[in-house]
């Protein structure tokens, strides 16, 4: 009996709107969340402390090489030329007397300082950025690993994306293009040093002292910043540009 | 409160039509799709740096010199390299396969000992050098040497630490190096090292050498070959092959002449009658024997009966050698002497000796360590004659960058049971590896030290040296260094502590070498000669080597198994070529199985019927029956090196008159 | 069919005469594209284990050699018997039969330099490709690729690794094409005008005897150009015109004869009617 009263009372249309309703707002605010683990990058790194503290160029790290293609992630050797740590092996068995072995000189990570050895190469100077560059080093550097960043630009293996081509490409001209063009929107006005990067790369990366998260997305493994083909096309044809198969695959 | 059913019913449809407005069903299709083209175990790609290293790689016989493509420090192919005379931009498939090979699993993981039948332990490489030396200063000067290593430096360490321990036995792998050193350098007296100007040649004849395709510094040769026979334009010049079946040589040559197995030097003998016919002469005090030698055995009759080539083709043949402004002749058969000198009378005959397009005797290169052995003393043991003799059974024997448990042809497995400890420095785990008393890893020929110094053939004189490419991945060392820190536990001075040192000595050593040296003036080996007319009258084995299925130190690659033809292996069965007439007359057909039988040693074989073989000629290809390595090799086809049958004739061992039966089975 | 028109036309011309069937063109094609040895055991599958081995190398059927190479011999008996050696890459047609038939557009001529394309991720495995290519360039994953033990270290960063059921071809190393464009302009050349030997396949750079030559079929200053043209040039079944971009020479007749491969007395009626259909 009390259902029959309730229905009567609810009417006709309201448990309609009401499921709608439930479902969209679920469907738009909660669902790509939950699409995408955060993973943290391997270590926190500072473009400010390099940029500003250092005065570097982005052209230090991030460059095309003679063969026209691009550095991305730079490498330890050249990550070294700075962060000079001499002989690793004897970095790595200064750190194994504190910590007894050399299987575990990582465990010097859970104290803030020291050794003598360790700290005598840190070149920060704010103590998020040493224990970064702390990080760095005992990690990587010392045990000759390169740093597995997670790309926050992931294209699958299937993918042939070439910097150069898209390195004359400027912020004005995508702009202005008719129709939307996505991402490009966010960053017409940034267009001081003639650079594109902010198109498809995190916004004002230069300026960050962070590396935040790179979001995962659970089924596909791929970055949520990963453009989609889609994105890659329409922008092909608003530049006139081919959309031949093999312009991009590989 | 309450939910009823007609409630539920709206909140559904409700709901579901909620779904749709959102994008939760479009992106999981779409992401559904996308985790279907990422199964976790197809490997993904590495990313940065593409570089081109030079290197060297000795995992074909003559080696190829070669550049390394990396990315992100890691090697991922091989290319040729253009700047190398050697290679001109091409490469060998063995070599074209050498990355992948850097990380296979048939490769020597670190030192081993053997503790029983096929039971290994592993060691290190301190235990291991303190084990060896401990038996080495039992053994006194009962020590061999089994060297595979046909141009490198690393032969004068070995041979250096050999004679420091009072032993000369230092026997090379059977190569065309050993037939033509052997010849000229022994029979003959001649001085030098013996090559061939084929780039500058305007007729070339191949006398028997599979130079196109496995004989000599194929790459180099092939290049020659290119650049005499421009694409779309008339060919400068004139390649012939002579030999007893069509090959991937004769496939490209302008012309094929079939030759008998058992009649190569009367051949090349017959060749020297017709020009001697025609006026030619030598300075040598042997011309006069030779004379009445070819008048008595090798008359243009006598040679149609052992060779099976007309007098008038081989009139004809001595005719355009005659005319050719640049003859030059590339003589060498079941690493025969007497074939090898033949092939040099030729060419002196022709006038060839030291001239632009012609035979060539480059100057040797100093050996840099003091005791070792120079290159022709090298090449003086006979290792097939020793150990048939029982010559051959050394306390501790040394085998370096060889595989003669395989590669040998007919005692090749007697060689561990000859020797009380055998030592095998081997890349990979290969026959001689299996039955070896210590193995000792050698590493990679991209992760260590190593040069060619005149691989045999060239025609000037070459040196090239190679340095690590990419650290070894593996408990491995260069063996040549591992011979240097030997001798220094041992307290023996070789004079160098260090192989990279060794290297930049020879390479000073090296551009000394310049010019041509040897003269006219050399005897004509003439009683490895006079015994070339002999033949067995029955079914002659011809025994080919194709790079591409391996070598007599190297198995099949990986990625070489799809290019060897159905019609060469089948499963496990190989095949041999054989003439229809052949076939008939030993009733067979395409398809038959047969049991190839010489010296008490039998392989099974499918037919092939293939015109390009010479009637009476059963063409079996080397390099199939490995009993060791990966499957890519192992248990595939007979080893066709234990049917050579092996003869003492004067100059050394040679396998030119291999008669076999065949049978069906 | 409609043909698109290209400015560039990568083409390939094989002397035949030169080429003595080393098989280091097809070596370097597997290991510059990825395409595993032929294992026969997967250690990490119990279940094909246990039931079946994968194929053995020597069933022609079943291996993946986009660059395959042909034995010929002219038929005659000895000593008159001659044998010639046929590397066979895709011949990235003018009008390719395997195009129209595919059901999902994984396969396409349409980019700039004639190379027909092929996309794994979108390929259904359908193989209807294959059957339509009377060249049999296109092979079919029957398994999933597997290197032996730590060899997929060494994987080139050339090509994307195909998973089982897809179907795949040779593309010209389009990725060297690709990184060519990149380094033409890093250093100031117009990608569309790429120099001679700027940009090279795997096979034509490891050919010790120099047997196959590429270039731009269209482009007068590329040798290729020059040698299409020659009178000792053929195409595989040119009858069937579909305008291969891949050309042949041979200055021995029986060879440029097999390489229609006509019914004897119709070659010049073929030919002709053809081309006829196509103009």
């Amino acid at each position: 009996m009390e259902e029959m009263r309730a229905s009567k009372q609810y009417g006709g249309a309201l448990p309609f709107l009401l499921g709608f309703l439930v479902v969209a707002v679920a469907g738009w605010v909660l669902f790509p969340d939950i699409l995408f683990v955060d993973k943290e990058q391997p270590f926190r790194f500072s473009h400010v402390a390099h940029v500003e503290g250092q005065g570097m160029l982005c052209e230090d790290c991030h460059y095309f090489r003679e063969d026209g293609s691009f550095a991305g992630f730079p490498t330890n050797e050249e990550c070294a030329m700075c962060h000079d740590i001499g002989d690793p092996q004897e970095l790595v068995d200064a750190l194994a007397e504190v910590t007894g072995s050399p299987d575990n000189i990582e465990d010097v990570l859970k104290q803030e300082e020291g050794p003598e050895a360790l700290d005598y190469l840190i070149l920060s100077a704010e103590p998020e950025d040493i224990q970064a560059e702390r990080a760095f080093i005992v990690k990587y550097l010392a045990q000759g690993k390169e740093v597995p960043w997670y790309n926050y630009q992931f294209q699958p293996d299937n993918v042939f994306f070439s910097h150069k081509a898209h390195a004359d490409l400027t912020m004005a001209q995508v702009a202005a293009l008719e129709g939307g063009h996505g991402e490009a929107e966010a960053a017409e006005a940034d267009a001081e040093d003639g650079t594109n990067c902010n198109l498809c790369h995190l916004e004002d990366i230069h300026l960050r002292s962070d590396t935040p998260p790179f979001q995962e997305n659970v089924m596909t493994g791929y970055s949520k910043m990963t453009m989609k083909m889609w994105q890659c096309e329409r922008c092909h044809a608003q530049m006139h540009q081919s959309n031949a198969c093999y312009v991009c695959h590989k | 409160m309450g939910l009823n059913r007609r409630a539920f019913i709206q909140f559904s449809v409700g709901g579901t039509l909620g779904l749709l407005v959102t994008p939760v069903i479009w992106k999981t299709l779409d992401d559904v799709s996308i985790w279907t083209q990422n199964w976790g175990w197809i490997p993904t790609l590495k990313k940065g740096v593409e570089e081109r290293v030079p290197a060297v790689s000795k995992l074909c016989p003559s080696g190829c010199a070669l550049r390394v493509e990396t990315v992100g420090g890691e090697p991922y192919s091989t290319t040729g390299d253009e700047d190398n005379p050697l290679s001109k931009g091409g490469l060998c498939p063995i070599c074209a396969d050498a990355v992948p090979l850097l990380y296979s699993p048939t490769r020597v993981q670190g030192p081993m000992v053997r503790t029983g039948e096929g039971q290994y332990q592993p060691v290190s490489w301190d235990e291991a050098k303190k084990l060896l030396a401990e038996k080495l200063g039992a053994a006194g000067s009962s020590v061999a040497v089994i060297s595979g290593d046909d141009t490198g430096s690393g032969n004068e360490v070995f041979s250096a630490l050999l004679a420091e321990l009072g032993s000369d036995d230092y026997y090379m792998m059977p190569s065309p190096q050993m037939a033509a050193t052997r010849a000229w350098n022994g029979l003959m007296g001649g001085e030098g090292q013996i090559g061939y100007d084929i780039a500058g040649s305007d007729f070339v004849l191949f006398a028997g050498a599979d130079a196109l395709s496995s004989w000599g510094p194929t790459v180099s040769n092939m290049n020659a070959f290119a650049e005499s026979h421009p694409a779309g334009e008339k060919a400068k010049s004139t390649y012939v092959y002579a030999g007893p079946a069509r090959n991937h040589t004769s496939s490209v040559c302008d012309s094929w002449v079939p030759v008998h197995p058992e009649g190569m030097s009367a051949f090349l003998l017959g060749l020297a009658y017709n020009l001697i016919t025609e006026g030619r002469y030598l300075e040598s005090g042997d011309f006069a024997a030779l004379r009445s030698l070819l008048a008595s055995k090798y008359s243009p009759a006598q040679v149609e009966k052992l060779t099976g080539v007309s007098k008038k083709s081989l009139a004809e043949l001595a005719g355009k050698l005659l005319r050719a402004s640049a003859p030059v002749v590339v003589a060498d058969y079941g690493c025969s002497p007497a074939v090898a000198a033949a092939g040099i009378i030729v060419n002196l005959l022709l006038g060839r000796m030291n001239t632009w397009g012609g035979m060539v005797a480059l100057p040797e290169v100093e050996p840099v360590l003091g005791s070792a052995l120079d290159r022709p003393t090298r090449f003086a043991k006979d290792l097939p004659a020793d150990v048939a003799s029982g010559a051959f059974a050394p306390k501790v024997c040394l085998i370096y960058d060889a595989n003669p448990v395989y590669g040998l042809p007919q005692y090749g497995e007697k060689i561990a049971e000859k020797a009380e400890f055998t030592v095998a420095f081997s890349t990979f785990k290969d026959e001689t590896a299996a039955v070896a008393d210590l193995v000792l890893p050698a590493a990679h020929p991209f992760e260590r030290y190593d040069d060619l110094v005149n691989p045999f053939g060239v025609a000037n004189t070459t040196y090239v040296a190679s340095s690590p490419v990419v650290k070894p991945s593996l408990d491995v060392m260069g063996a040549p260094q591992f011979a240097l820190d030997l001798a220094a536990e041992m307290g023996l001075d070789l004079g160098f502590e260090n192989f990279e040192e060794v290297l930049e000595a020879k390479a000073e050593a090296a551009e000394a070498a310049v010019g041509t040296v040897g003269s006219y003036s050399v005897g004509l080996g003439l009683p490895a000669l006079s015994d070339a007319d002999k033949t067995s009258g029955q079914l002659a084995l011809y025994a080919y080597s194709q790079l591409h299925i391996g070598s007599a130190s190297m198995a099949t690659t990986p990625h070489n198994p799809t290019t060897i033809r159905d019609t060469e292996l089948q499963g496990k069965q190989m095949f041999v070529r054989i003439n229809s007439e052949t076939a008939k007359a030993n009733g067979l057909k395409a398809g038959s199985k047969v049991r190839l039988s010489a010296n008490g040693v039998e392989c099974q074989a499918l037919v092939h019927v293939d015109e390009g073989v010479m009637p009476g000629v059963v063409a079996a290809p080397l390099g199939f029956g490995h009993t060791a390595w990966d499957e890519f090799s192992m248990g595939k086809g007979g080893n066709v090196y234990k049917l050579l049958t092996v003869s003492a004739g004067s100059g050394g061992s040679a396998w030119t008159g291999s008669a076999v039966t065949i049978a069906k089975m | 069919m409609q043909v698109k028109e290209f400015k560039i036309k990568w083409g390939m011309v094989i002397d035949i005469d030169k080429c003595s069937g080393c098989g280091a063109c097809m070596v370097s094609c597997q290991v510059e594209n990825n395409i595993a040895p032929m294992t026969q055991e997967d250690p990490h599958n119990h279940l094909q284990m246990m039931t079946t081995k994968r194929d053995d190398p020597s069933n022609k059927l079943r291996t993946l050699t986009w660059l395959n190479v042909y034995e010929l011999n002219n038929g005659k008996a000895f000593p008159e018997h001659d044998v010639a050696y046929l590397p066979r890459p895709c011949m990235q047609c003018g009008h390719p039969a395997c195009v129209p038939v595919c059901p999902v557009v994984a396969t396409d001529k349409n980019e700039e330099g004639g190379i027909v394309s092929q996309i794994y991720p979108r390929c259904i495995g359908c193989r209807y490709c294959m059957a339509a290519c009377p060249y049999h360039a296109r092979y079919f994953n029957w398994w999933d690729p597997l290197w032996p033990d730590g060899m997929d270290k060494t994987l080139s960063p050339n090509a994307s690794v195909r998973p089982r059921g897809v179907v795949e071809k040779c593309n010209f190393c389009h990725t060297r094409y690709m990184k060519a464009k990149d380094r033409a302009r890093e250093e100031g050349i117009d990608p569309m005008e790429l120099p001679e030997g700027y940009y090279v396949p795997a096979c034509v750079e490891a050919c010790p005897t120099g047997a196959i030559v590429f270039g731009d079929l269209n482009n007068p200053e590329h040798k290729v150009a020059q040698l299409a043209k020659s009178p000792h040039s053929f195409r595989l079944l040119e009858k069937l015109g579909l305008d291969p971009q891949v050309y042949y020479m041979s200055k021995r007749e029986w060879v440029r004869e097999q390489g229609d491969n006509h019914a004897a007395g119709d070659h010049n009626s073929a030919v002709k009617q053809a081309s006829q259909g196509h103009e």
